[in-house]
């Protein structure tokens, strides 16, 4: 239990990030209240102001009766022009027609009418009686607001002494978020019931995200240290997790037949390696039980001898090549080869192999060069000829054409590919040869070079015999 | 009695040139008379021409392989005991499955004195299988019937074909009887060879041996697996 719970407190954990979102967002009117108190006084203090500079405009104006009219529409308030005996002179009454904003205030609480300066005259003496004129009397100016709690509103009003009299402007403005203000406790209340509420539904909500995690990360966790044939992993779930957990099977599956290709090629290779093995052994057995031996039968057990270690060591050699060549050659040094000249060599090499007599060789070459490793390119070539050589049974032909890309195609009169083998022919340790002849490395070295280079190998069969080719980038 | 190694023709089959004239030295040192082929198919038809008295093949040939070549001849109505050279564990199963016939294998590289011996072995028993039966050689008990000279095994009176390794094993078990023998022992016992072979192959003979016998009883339950030790025949 405690270690869940640290678990889940842990920073950064998913089911923390997602309580705190949760209450935050189940908090937030009670914030906002709070936050949006201080906008009211601003209400009022702008409104003041704002009623300050009308009655200013009247004053400087000259006749105040005159204007009184245009500038309280223009402020949307009330004027009035109260003469030295407190009798009203003029007065103009706009501040029912407050702009946008009241209109809004309006809609959102639902009045049938915008809020009256008739309220507050309900409630204030006359004009002619309030301290605010009798100050403006004898101050100049006056300014301030009065608030209207139960009626949430504030009242603004600014008194200016003219020479032809007091004049008054008055503005009346609803304190939208006063209302909500003053429910602030009972808003509280509520919030508290949704808090918990919100937290038991992060919780669950945090807890159904995590769970299917914490479960795919036990189960795959689980497979660290089990073999390769462990089970899928099972998280029967069709959302996102499922898909997450599918793509960990898929990965698992990939990883499962890599291994099973490598056992595979471990145990050929064990398999290639046990003949030489066994003929070196069968040798030193047959020198240690002779107490004389012939010079014939030295011969024989020498070249026995020659012939397999040869084969080890070939097949070591090849196998290391392959390795390197299949890790992408890093540290090979590349230079731009002549690959013409590389196929007219080789080709040459052959011609002169006593072995090879009866066949004839062919190139056809064009300049072509490649950005290669030369010793590794060249084996990758000689690998595939040598092939050639080995099924062909009277002529090779390799032609070399250039171009952005260097095609080098080198075809053999042989009995051709078994169907299935076209695929198959540059595997490791494939062979479809009818003598064992090589390591079944051969191939499939050319390919990991050829492949290093970004190149690549395709077999096909002619109408008599085989087609290999190799395609490389040119050298820019 | 004095004793000669039988000696006989015998056909030696395998694609590794250099392997199969080492075999080849082995067994003309050894007296025998020896044919040599490179491939299954070669090896048929030099069954065909020369009739050898054995043969010693290879599996993993081209063209016709081991396991083929046993087949067909077998298919052919030939007795003639074989021994296959293997050099994988998976092929092990396989080359002496009841359904190959193949008498005995050898995994490479193999020591060419116990091949020779086995070969030895495998001769001696075709060549006393029209002799009298010397009563005095038999190992009796629950039926079954063990003739070491033959390298004979009968259970409830039918003849069981086994491989030489096979009748070692049958022979430690029942030889003494209620006694826990580890693999490893078995091993040891039924090779008599210092090849490396996993030691789960003995698990495979056990699971042959009673497979052969429960055809013949399949009430058959002498041969017991005592978790974590081994194997003992239980006499009751």
């Amino acid at each position: 239990m405690i270690r869940r719970l640290r678990a889940a407190l842990r920073p950064r954990s998913l089911r923390l990030r997602a309580l705190i979102v949760v209450v935050v967002v189940a908090a937030l009117p009670v914030f906002a209240v709070w936050a949006t108190d201080l906008a009211d006084a601003t209400v009022a203090q702008r409104m003041e102001m704002s009623l300050s500079a009308l009655t200013r405009r009247v004053a400087s104006s000259g006749s105040p009766v005159a204007v009184l009219d245009a500038q309280a529409g223009q402020g949307h308030a009330r004027l009035t022009l109260v003469g030295a005996d407190g009798a009203v002179l003029a007065e103009s009454d706009h501040s029912g027609e407050s702009g946008w904003s009241g209109r809004l205030t309006q809609w959102v609480f639902q009045e049938e009418a915008p809020p009256s300066l008739a309220v507050l005259d309900a409630v204030r003496p006359t004009l002619a009686d309030r301290e605010e004129v009798a100050r403006a009397r004898a101050e100049g100016h006056v300014s301030g607001c009065i608030g209207l709690s139960e009626q949430r509103l504030v009242a603004c009003y600014s008194a200016r002494h003219t020479p032809a009299g007091i004049v008054v402007a008055e503005q009346v403005k609803r304190l939208p978020i006063r209302a909500l203000y003053d429910a602030r406790f009972q808003l509280l209340k509520v919030s508290i019931f949704v808090a918990i509420a919100a937290l038991l539904a992060g919780a669950w909500l945090g807890n159904r995200m995590v769970r299917p995690l914490e479960e795919l990360r036990r189960q795959v966790l689980d497979r660290v240290d089990r073999p390769l044939s462990a089970p899928p992993v099972a998280l029967s779930r069709s959302d996102e997790f499922g898909e997450l957990a599918g793509a960990f099977n898929r990965l698992l599956a990939e990883v499962r037949d890599r291994s099973a290709a490598n056992e595979a090629f471990v145990a050929d290779l064990a398999h290639e390696m046990k003949n030489p093995v066994a003929a070196i052994r069968a040798a030193s057995e047959s020198l240690a039980g002779q107490a004389e031996v012939t010079e014939a039968r030295k011969a024989r057990l020498a070249r026995i001898l020659d012939d397999s270690s040869r084969r080890l060591d070939e097949l070591v050699t090849q196998l290391l090549e392959l390795a390197r060549a299949e890790a992408g050659l890093q540290s090979e040094e590349r230079a731009e080869v002549d690959v013409a000249a590389l196929i007219s060599g080789l080709v040459d090499t052959l011609r002169a192999d006593p072995r090879l007599e009866r066949l004839t060789f062919m190139a056809r070459t064009e300049p072509a060069t490649v950005r290669a490793g030369s010793s590794s390119l060249e084996s990758a070539l000689r690998n595939v000829l040598d092939n050639a050589a080995s099924f062909a049974s009277h002529a090779v032909s390799v032609e070399v054409t250039g171009g952005a890309v260097v095609r080098v195609v080198v075809d053999d009169d042989g009995p051709g590919l078994p169907a299935d083998a076209l695929d198959r022919v540059f595997d490791r340790f494939y062979t479809s040869r009818g003598a064992t002849v090589g390591t079944g490395l051969g191939l499939a070295l050319t390919r990991a070079i050829v492949e290093a280079h970004g190149g690549h190998v395709a077999a096909e069969n002619r109408e008599q015999g085989a087609r290999f080719v190799l395609t490389l980038p040119a050298a820019r | 009695m004095g004793y000669y190694p039988p000696v006989a023709h015998v056909l030696i089959i395998d694609d590794d040139r250099s392997l199969l004239d080492a075999l080849a030295m082995a067994f003309e040192d050894a007296g025998h008379d020896i044919t040599v082929a490179v491939d299954g198919r070669e090896g048929l038809e030099a069954v065909e021409r020369h009739r050898p008295a054995l043969v010693v093949s290879d599996v993993n040939m081209p063209h016709v392989d081991g396991f083929t070549l046993t087949r067909r001849l077998r298919d052919a109505g030939h007795g003639l005991p074989i021994v296959l050279l293997t050099s994988r564990d998976s092929e092990i199963d396989e080359a002496l499955g009841l359904e190959l016939g193949a008498d005995d294998y050898v995994a490479k590289p193999f020591s060419t004195r116990i091949l020779l011996a086995r070969v030895t072995a495998l001769l001696r028993r075709e060549a006393l299988a029209s002799a009298p039966v010397d009563r005095t050689q038999r190992l009796e008990r629950n039926g079954l019937a063990l003739d070491a000279e033959r390298l004979e095994v009968r259970f409830l009176e039918q003849p069981i074909r086994v491989t030489v390794t096979e009748f070692r094993l049958l022979e430690t078990l029942v030889g003494r009887p209620g006694v826990v023998f580890s693999r490893d022992a078995l091993m040891e016992r039924m090779r008599g060879d210092d090849s490396v072979v996993a030691e789960r192959i003995v698990d495979t003979y056990i699971r042959r041996l009673r497979r052969k016998l429960e055809s013949i009883d399949a009430e058959f339950a002498h041969i017991e697996t005592v978790v974590g030790a081994g194997y003992r025949w239980r006499d009751a």
